[in-house]
Order: structure tokens, then sequence, then C-alpha cells
């Protein structure tokens, strides 16, 4: 019997949430290697190739669970034993935990938005000063992350930074985010004509090359990065239209959409009580997810000079002007390079823990 | 005796592009009167849900006409269409997935009441007092419609249907995701609510089940791929079937 990978799985989340048969489940893990269905099925095969002894063996252990009252699968368990009613426990995080890491998270990104409100009184010097005497200076206690070519501090200069990656960065995805729900519900919702059209316009935009069609616009409009912003926004809609399509057409013929026109619910009501709550979670998480993608290419856009123009302080341009510097003075690129990973880190973190926040099924309702 | 629920030739074709047309329900004809308890038997695929969705407007029917409490309402839309769920309400076949799951059974229950006005701290003394009526206790007010079993779902389910005071209730294979104790549990409640309601209450029952049709309704419609095979009191059909159909029905069962 192969016991150990099937015995930590049995010994997961989802059995040390019961009360009182943690020992028990423990016990019947090592007994018989595992509670798992798949074991099972293997030692079915093993019959056929004449071990009957192993056969043999593997009934036993599935009516020895059975008579002890447990549920041969390891996520779900049938508890008798201190209520009255059968009820059957799915695993599930804790409440607390998911609440601990919504506000741990939640107040990470709240101090990186603050941050980049207050930049200007955070920074130790001025961010545009340049000394030339003391360029390319390693990090030392005075300059925590050095200096850059022209001498201007890094540190300061990465604070600064901050407001324009994550304001615009989040400027951005909240964009999308809403235009492309509200586009991708009214289709799913509504149906028909509208849903055609709507659709064929998203297709043509997906249709095209993302960066280069920002490349496009921007060159149209003109740099800057309220423009990268909008060549961006132009091409990123459609994946949340497509999201918030799809999902609506699934929860539209759910019963309970059904019953909530019962109820007499008008079709404004339904989509914002029943359908959105409903559908908002991918949404929610791959937004959050494209926090990193976004801030990566408003950098990517800022480097071709379409975005943010130097001297302004902006993570990406920052990371791209000094990529030629990597070998000799390494903080340079890496000290704004590392301020992208932990915000797009901490985004991506809140975003998951937002998702698990919202879905009652992992609140754990029940007492 | 004027019935509270007429159709008349209630017609429903599914179609879709490079499919065959599906006659789902063909030219049905019924009236239900104030009080009674009609029950719609048949297999499955014999149009007995696409009835329960055409009577309450969430199928659109293709022909025919249906009359509720003496109003036409084939063709009534919006605010107008919202309205007539204040008179027919329906108990679905799959009790869990009736239930929105971001929402607690309590604000399901108290929906239709804070829908047509009613104060939210009223409607939850409301909804306590249906739950007590269906047999839950009101902790299941705060409850996720994960969290309990079919049978309490079910139970909240007729609650929910039950709290705007409908005359005409629809339960749409209201028993048959259930096992038979809860199934059992369930029919008694429905019986009880019948009694207490009297005339009050008139119940279309949709089932495959001719057993409990021939405890629970007072005239039953035997269905047959859409069309109506035969119509009588449940105990004249069971012992003395007119239709091939029909027999076999009850041959299944015995």
């Amino acid at each position: 019997m192969k016991t150990s990978g099937d015995v930590g799985k049995d010994k997961s989340l989802g059995t040390r949430t019961g009360s009182g048969d943690v020992g028990k489940d423990k016990n019947l893990g090592t007994q018989t290697g595992s509670g798992d269905v798949g074991k099972d099925k293997s030692q079915g095969t093993r019959t056929d190739s004449g071990d009957a002894k192993a056969d043999n063996y593997g009934a036993n252990v599935i009516s020895d669970l059975r008579e002890k009252g447990g549920s041969v699968h390891g996520a779900i368990h049938i508890n008798n034993d201190n209520n009255s009613t059968p009820m059957v426990r799915v695993q599930r995080i804790k409440k607390s935990s998911v609440r601990t890491r919504l506000i741990i998270f939640g107040v990470l990104a709240v101090m990186l938005l603050l941050c980049s409100v207050f930049c200007e009184y955070l920074t130790p010097y001025d961010p545009y000063l340049q000394d030339l005497g003391n360029a390319k200076a390693a990090p030392s206690p005075e300059h925590l992350f050095g200096t850059d070519r022209y001498g201007r501090d890094m540190l300061s200069r990465v604070i600064v930074g901050s407001r324009t990656s994550i304001y615009s960065t989040l400027l951005l995805v909240a964009i999308i985010t809403a235009f492309g729900t509200i586009i991708g519900v009214t289709c799913g919702f509504t149906g028909k004509k509208p849903d055609a059209v709507l659709m064929r316009i998203s297709d043509i935009f997906l249709a095209f090359p993302g960066l280069v069609f920002a490349l496009a616009v921007a060159g149209v409009l003109g740099g800057g990065l309220q423009n990268a912003i909008i060549a961006l926004a132009a091409i990123s809609w459609p994946k949340y239209a497509r999201i918030a399509r799809s999902q609506t057409l699934s929860q539209k013929e759910m019963p309970y959409i059904r019953a909530a026109r019962l109820a007499g619910c008008s079709n404004l009501k339904i989509i914002f009580k029943h359908i959105l709550p409903n559908i908002i979670g991918p949404i929610l998480v791959t937004s959050m997810l494209d926090i990193g993608t976004m801030m990566m290419e408003l950098a990517g856009l800022s480097f071709l000079g379409l975005g943010a123009k130097p001297p302004t302080a902006e993570w990406g341009s920052m990371m791209s002007d000094t990529r030629s510097l990597l070998s000799t003075t390494p903080w340079v690129t890496l000290s704004p390079g590392l301020a992208i990973f932990v915000s797009v880190m901490i985004f991506n973190l809140l975003g998951d823990t937002i998702r698990d926040y919202a879905d009652p099924r992992s609140r754990g309702g029940r007492k | 005796m004027e019935s509270i629920l007429y159709a008349e030739n209630l017609t429903r074709v599914f179609s879709r592009k490079g499919q065959q047309e599906l006659v789902a329900v063909d030219h049905v004809s019924f009236e239900l009167f104030p009080g009674e308890c009609l029950g719609i038997i048949g297999e499955s695929g014999s149009g007995k849900s696409t009835i329960a969705g055409l009577v309450t407007r969430l199928i659109d029917p293709t022909e025919g006409r249906i009359v509720l409490e003496g109003r036409d309402i084939t063709t009534l839309r919006g605010k107008e269409l919202r309205d007539i769920y204040k008179t027919i309400q329906l108990v679905f076949q799959t009790p869990a997935e009736s239930f929105d799951p971001r929402c607690s059974l309590g604000d399901g229950i108290g929906e239709s009441l804070v829908n047509s006005g009613m104060r939210r701290s009223e409607a939850g003394r409301e909804v306590e007092r249906l739950l007590d009526e269906c047999g839950l206790d009101k902790s299941f007010a705060g409850k996720y419609p994960f969290e309990v079993s079919g049978g309490q779902c079910q139970r909240a389910a007729i609650a929910r249907a039950l709290a705007i005071k409908p005359k005409v209730l629809v339960c749409d294979e209201a028993t048959s995701s259930l096992d038979v104790t809860i199934q059992k549990d369930i029919m008694e409640l429905l019986m009880e609510l019948r009694k207490k309601k009297g005339n009050d209450l008139s119940i279309l029952f949709i089932c495959h089940d001719i057993a409990l049709v021939q405890q629970f309704c007072d005239r039953v419609l035997v269905m047959c791929h859409g069309r109506v095979a035969e119509e009588g009191i449940p105990d004249d059909i069971v012992r003395n079937p007119g239709n091939e159909y029909t027999k076999r029905l009850i041959e299944s069962i015995l």
C-alpha cells in the first residue's frame, strides 16, 4: 500500500476543522493507507491482475469505514456525533482566517494608497534633485536604495513613483472593470441583438494584438500618461465583458433568478441584487490580477515614450531607463522592480482574499 | 363556481435553428377552482414543468390564453406582470438552487414582501411566522441555502411561496428531489396548509408519482407528449384507466 501521500491528503484542512473526529480520521488514515476513493479504484485494478489478497483487504477497509460512520471521501465528512440531525460538513476555510487575511492585506493596500497620495511628504530627499558628485552611490544609511546615475535618491524616486504607478494603474483597472462588466452583463442578460452587436465590437478589439493597438491609439492621441491609460483601457475591456457575459449567461437560467422574478423583482433589481453579487467574484479576481499586468504595460508604454515622460518618476520607466546599469549598479534597476513586485503581490493577495470573503460558503456561516 | 386559473389551448413550441421543433405543450386546456388541488402527472418530457412555467409566465406561450382571477395575463409585461405574482406562486423542483446562494433564507423568503413595500423589520417578523408555519425554527432565517438539507430548504421554499399569500400555488415536482421520508413530511405540510387555508388556496400539483396524486389531489390531468391524455378523479383513473399510457403509468408503480 502506498501510504505517505494519501495520508497527508487525508489530514488536510477538511478533517482538521472537525471537532471530535480528528483522532479517528488520523487513525483510519494510518490503518488503511487512505480514505480516498481513487485509492479504492487502484485496489480494484489490482484484483484484475490476480492479487486477491489486496482486494480482500481493500474491501475490508471500506466496510470498516462504513461501520465507523465515516465517509469514504477525504473532503466531505458525515458527522453524526454532536448534532441530532445528520449534517454534511464541507471543507471550508475558517471565517476568522479569511477575515485576518482581509485585514492584513487591506491594511497593506491602504498603506500603499496612502503612500501614493502623500508621497511628497514621505520622501527623505527631493526626488528630482541631481547631485552628480554622488552619482551611482551604493545603498547606505543616507541613501537606503542608493542613487541613480544623476545622483538622485532612489528611495525618494520610488516613493514618488508610487503616485504615477499605483494611481494610474488602479484608475485604469477600475475603468476597464466597470465598463467591461456593464457591457458584459447587458449582453448576457438581454441577449439577442444588443448581445450580437456588442460582442462583435469586442471581437474587433480582441483581434488586434494588444500592445500594438495601444501603441497606435497612444500614437494617434499623442504621448502622455492620460492617453496611455485610454489606449490600454481600449484594448483591455473586452476581456471583462467576456467574463461578465458568460457568467451572466450561466446564472441567468438558475432557478433562483426565476424565484426572484416570482418575488416581484424588476430586471434591474435582479441584475443588481442577484446576478452581480454572484458573478463579481471571478471579475474581481481577474481585475486584481490585472493590476500587475497593467502596471507593467503602462511601464512598457512609458518606456516607449508614449506614457509617463521623463523626468517623471514612474516605476516601469525607471526600470527600463536603467536596465543597462543592471550589471554595474543593480540597485538602480532593482529598487523600482522591488516596488512593483511588492505592490503587485499585495494587490493579488488582496484579490484572492476578497474573493474568499465575498463567498458565504468560505465565510463559514454555521456556528 | 368560477375558476381561479384558467388555461385555454395553451401551446409552447421550442424551436432552434437547425433543429426540429419541439412541441412541449400542445393545446392544453384546464381549469383550477378555488380551494381545489389539481394534479398533473406524466413521464419526464411530457410537458409538465413547461406548464408550470407557462401559467406563472416564466415561459411565454406560443399560443393560447391564461386567465388568472378573471384577468387575461397572457401578454402582460413589466409592472403588471410583476403584480400577478401576488396571486400565483411557484415551488421549484430543486430547492437548493431556487435560493440565491448569496442571500440568507430569511432574505429570500421576505423578498416578495419587501418588494411589495413592507418594511424590513416587519418582513423579518413575518418571515419568522412563515418559517414556524412551515415547521422550521426561526434561526433558519439567518442560514444560507447550502447550510440546510434538501427537505429544510424545500420547507423554506414553500414558506417563500406562501409569504405574499397567493391564491394559487404551483408545485413543480416539489417533492421529487427529496427522499421518501422527507417527501412524506412535505406532503403532510402541504395537506395541513390546504386544510388551514380552505378556499383561499388552490394548488396545481405537478408530479410523476400517481400514488401521491391519488392521496392529495381532487382531480388529475394525465399528460402524454405535451397533450392531455386523460382527465378525471384520481381514484377513478387508477381503477379504470381509459388510456394506454395511463395504464402503463399505473402498472409501473404497482
